[in-house]
Parts: C-alpha cells; sequence; structure tokens
C-alpha cells in the first residue's frame, strides 16, 4: 500500500515536469514506461519496428497532450489509452479486420496450471501475434485493457455483437494453440522422465 | 476483468510485461521533440510576424480612412492640441495626411482636398492658445514641410501648365508663412494663407482671379488681426473661395478625363 503511494507520488511528480516540458522528466517518463507501452504496442502490431514507430509516436503525443492529464487516476493509465487508441487507428487502415470464418469448438480445454509454469511471456505474445488482426484486437483490448463490449465496439467503430464473436473467436483459437502448446510440454517431460 | 480463463491466463502474464525498446528509441523521440518544439517556436514566430503585418495595414487603412473623414480629422487634431503637445510622430502622421489626399487623382477626392486645409486651421487656431515658445517650434515644424511639398508640387504644375502666375505666387507665399514670428502673431488665418497655398496649384483657368480672391483673404485677415472687422467676415470669404476651388478642380479633372 505505501509502495502504492509512493509510486502515484513519483508518478505526479514526472507528469508535473512534463507539463513544464521539461527534457529529464521526459526522459525519465520514457525510461520508465517505454517497455510496457512497447509490449502494448506488440500485442497489437505483430511487425516490432512498427510496433517500435507507434510507441515513439505515441508517446510524442503523450508529450504534447500532457495538459490534458488532469492527475486524477494513474498517470500510467491515462499513457496505455493514447498508446492503445494510437494502435488502433493504425490498425484501422488495414481492410477485411474482422474474419467471421467459422472454428469449431474444442473438445477438451488446456491444462492452464500446466502451462503457466511452462510458457514464457514470449510464447503467449507470439500466439496473439498469430491471430488474425480483428480478433487480436478484441481479445486485447477486451481480455487485457478490460474495455467493454462498448467501449471496444466505440473504439472500433463496429457492433457490440462483432466485438462479442471476434473475442469467442479468438478464445477458441487461442485455447487451440494452447492444446498444441500443452502437448509438446507433455511430450518434453515425458521424454525428461524417460531420462 | 474478464473471467474467463483464457483472458485471466494472458492478462495476468502481459498486462505488465516489458518490452525492450531499441538503443535508438529514445534518441529518435527526442530529434521529433526537438523538431517540434522548433515548429512550434518557429509558428510562433510566423503568428506574430502576421499580426505585426495586420497592424501595419489596418493603421494604414484607418489613417486613410481618417483623412478621407472630415469629422474624424477635425476631432483628432483638436484633440492632439488640446494636449498641448505636437510630438514629432503626430507631425510626420499629419503630413503623410496631407499628403494623401494630394496624390490620387480619383474623382472621389474632390471633396478630400479639402480635407489637409481644414485640419491645418483647427492646429493653428488651437496652438495660438498655447505659449509662444511652443508654437514657434512646433509651427516651424509643421509649416516646413507642408510647404516644402506644396512648392515642389507647384513647380511640377507649373512645368505642366507653363503658367507664370501660379509660380510667383507659390513662391512668395510659402516664405512668409515659414518665419515663425508670422506664425505665432497670425496663426488663425496663417492656415487661410496655407489654403491658399495648396490650392491654387492644381488649377490653371482661374490663377488670376484667386490670386486676387487670395489678396482680398491676405487684406481681411489682417484687418481681423488688428481687431476691425469680425471673423466671420473671413470665414464667409474662405468658405466661397473653397467652393471656388472645388469647382477649379471638377473642372481640371473633367478636362483630364476629356483628355
Amino acid at each position: 500500500m505505501r509502495l502504492e503511494i509512493r509510486k502515484s507520488e513519483q508518478e505526479n511528480q514526472l507528469a508535473e515536469g512534463c507539463r513544464n516540458g521539461d527534457r529529464k522528466s521526459q526522459k525519465a517518463v520514457y525510461e520508465r514506461y517505454s517497455g510496457r507501452m512497447l509490449s502494448l504496442c506488440q500485442r497489437y502490431i505483430a511487425q516490432q519496428d512498427e510496433a517500435e514507430d507507434i510507441m515513439i509516436n505515441a508517446f510524442m503525443k503523450i508529450f504534447q497532450k500532457i495538459d490534458q492529464y488532469k492527475g486524477d487516476g494513474s498517470f500510467e493509465g491515462w499513457m496505455r489509452r493514447i498508446v492503445v487508441n494510437d494502435c488502433l487507428s493504425h490498425l484501422r487502415k488495414s481492410r477485411n479486420m474482422y474474419l467471421e470464418s467459422s472454428i469449431e469448438k474444442l473438445d477438451s480445454e488446456p491444462d492452464l496450471q500446466l502451462l503457466e509454469d511452462h510458457l514464457e511471456v514470449e510464447d503467449l505474445m507470439s500466439l496473439i501475434a498469430d491471430l488474425p488482426i480483428g480478433y487480436r484486437t478484441v481479445f486485447n483490448l477486451y481480455a487485457i485493457e478490460g474495455y467493454s463490449h462498448k467501449e471496444v465496439a466505440e473504439a472500433l467503430n463496429i457492433q457490440e455483437a462483432t466485438s462479442k464473436s471476434q473475442l469467442s473467436r479468438a478464445r477458441v483459437l487461442l485455447q487451440k494453440e494452447l492444446k498444441r502448446l500443452e502437448e509438446q510440454v507433455n511430450i518434453k517431460n515425458r521424454s525428461y522422465e524417460q531420462q | 476483468m474478464s473471467n474467463n480463463k483464457i483472458d485471466q491466463f494472458f492478462s495476468k502474464k502481459l498486462e505488465n510485461h516489458s518490452a525492450t525498446p531499441s538503443a535508438d528509441a529514445w534518441s529518435r523521440l527526442e530529434s521529433k521533440l526537438d523538431k517540434k518544439e522548433k515548429r512550434v517556436g518557429m509558428i510562433w514566430w510566423q503568428f506574430a510576424a502576421a499580426i505585426l503585418l495586420l497592424l501595419t495595414i489596418g493603421g494604414l487603412f484607418y489613417n486613410s480612412m481618417q483623412s478621407n473623414d472630415p469629422a474624424n480629422m477635425v476631432n483628432e487634431t483638436k484633440l492632439l492640441a488640446e494636449e498641448g503637445e505636437t510630438n514629432n510622430n503626430n507631425i510626420v502622421t499629419e503630413e503623410e495626411k496631407v499628403q494623401e489626399p494630394e496624390e490620387v487623382e480619383e474623382p472621389e477626392n474632390l471633396i478630400a482636398d479639402n480635407k489637409p486645409a481644414v485640419s491645418e486651421k483647427t492646429k493653428a487656431t488651437v496652438t495660438s492658445t498655447s505659449s509662444s515658445n511652443l508654437i514657434a517650434q512646433n509651427e516651424a515644424k509643421v509649416t516646413e514641410k507642408p510647404i516644402d511639398i506644396s512648392i515642389a508640387e507647384l513647380e511640377k504644375v507649373v512645368a505642366k501648365s507653363d503658367l507664370e502666375d501660379v509660380e510667383t505666387l507659390g513662391l512668395v507665399i510659402p516664405t512668409e508663412v515659414v518665419k515663425p514670428t508670422k506664425v505665432i502673431q497670425v496663426a488663425s488665418f496663417e492656415v487661410e494663407i496655407y489654403r491658399g497655398l495648396n490650392k491654387p496649384e492644381q488649377t490653371t483657368a482661374k490663377t488670376t482671379e484667386k490670386k486676387s480672391t487670395f489678396k482680398r483673404a491676405l487684406e481681411i485677415a489682417m484687418d481681423v488681426k488688428n481687431g476691425e472687422i469680425a471673423l466671420d467676415d473671413l470665414r464667409g470669404l474662405k468658405d466661397g473661395f473653397i467652393s471656388n476651388l472645388d469647382d477649379d478642380n471638377k473642372a481640371e479633372r473633367n478636362r483630364k478625363v476629356m483628355n
């Protein structure tokens, strides 16, 4: 709890510095948050260099719009919104975003407990990166950023129903991939036991 | 936060995940920030320059509007004189006003042509009530330039019209006006002299008649000065003189148009 308070105090100080156009504060903000913001961009945009360009431009916007951050709510949350919006406006350029292909349901669910111990963050990132754009975007917004379907629909200018169907398809695809990974883990484990 | 197991599985691991930007990412961002700052600075300079330009144009336009509006002109000069200070800047602008209507040769200027004389009159009248030193100084400044102009223009007109009368008339009287002492003493009708100077230069046909009108005006002015007759007589004469001038100007312009 004490740690949280100190963190928000630091955030406010940095935000104040940025508001005054102080380059040191800007660099401090960049150094503190660029990694997380880049990771966020990479979840939406598969190409690494594109994701980084968007992250840099988003920081430009953050420093320019810093006056709009009034200090209510977390500074990081405010920045994330800007970065997410930049990713979305980049994605909007791609057409046929929302596939409606039929995906068969799985017979059994993957063992998430087992996978959590064996999968690295990078594995999960690549699973998300392999999703079709529409699925990926809705899944990111809903499951990770915590948007409601209404907010997703507004952000992407789609129907709420589309958001829901894209999300469920995304989940099914991810489950399939997780199941495949689970099998790999099991094979690996068995060979390890045999040795 | 979603209750779905898959959602939670991913969000738990990914929400606060941090990737490593490439080494030059900050310097790219920084150069963008520098460029932006520079551009914002440039925009401010351009903005300031534009405002300055607008103000200048607006000021010039306003000035010319004012010199086209007799009422404003009189009010302004009165105000200036009441303040008791005729600084150099004011003189300069008023000289501009005096000059402007002369240079333009459009029909609308038939009316505007009379403005300089009006302004000079008010100025002279008011200044005659101030301290004599100040008047001597100010009047010297004020009258010097306009007379130069009128001589210069007289010469122009003379060259154009080949009328020697105008030349003599133009060259004799300014020398009287330039004398500061004279200005102080006859400040109130010095203007009439000045008007007489400014106007006949444009006319060619009635110069002799004008000369006599002018001389009459001078005589009456002296009488007024000595308190022998009322100022009203001089005013009546002046008005007649102006209307004469207007007619002359019209005739002149009509002839030009015809040619």
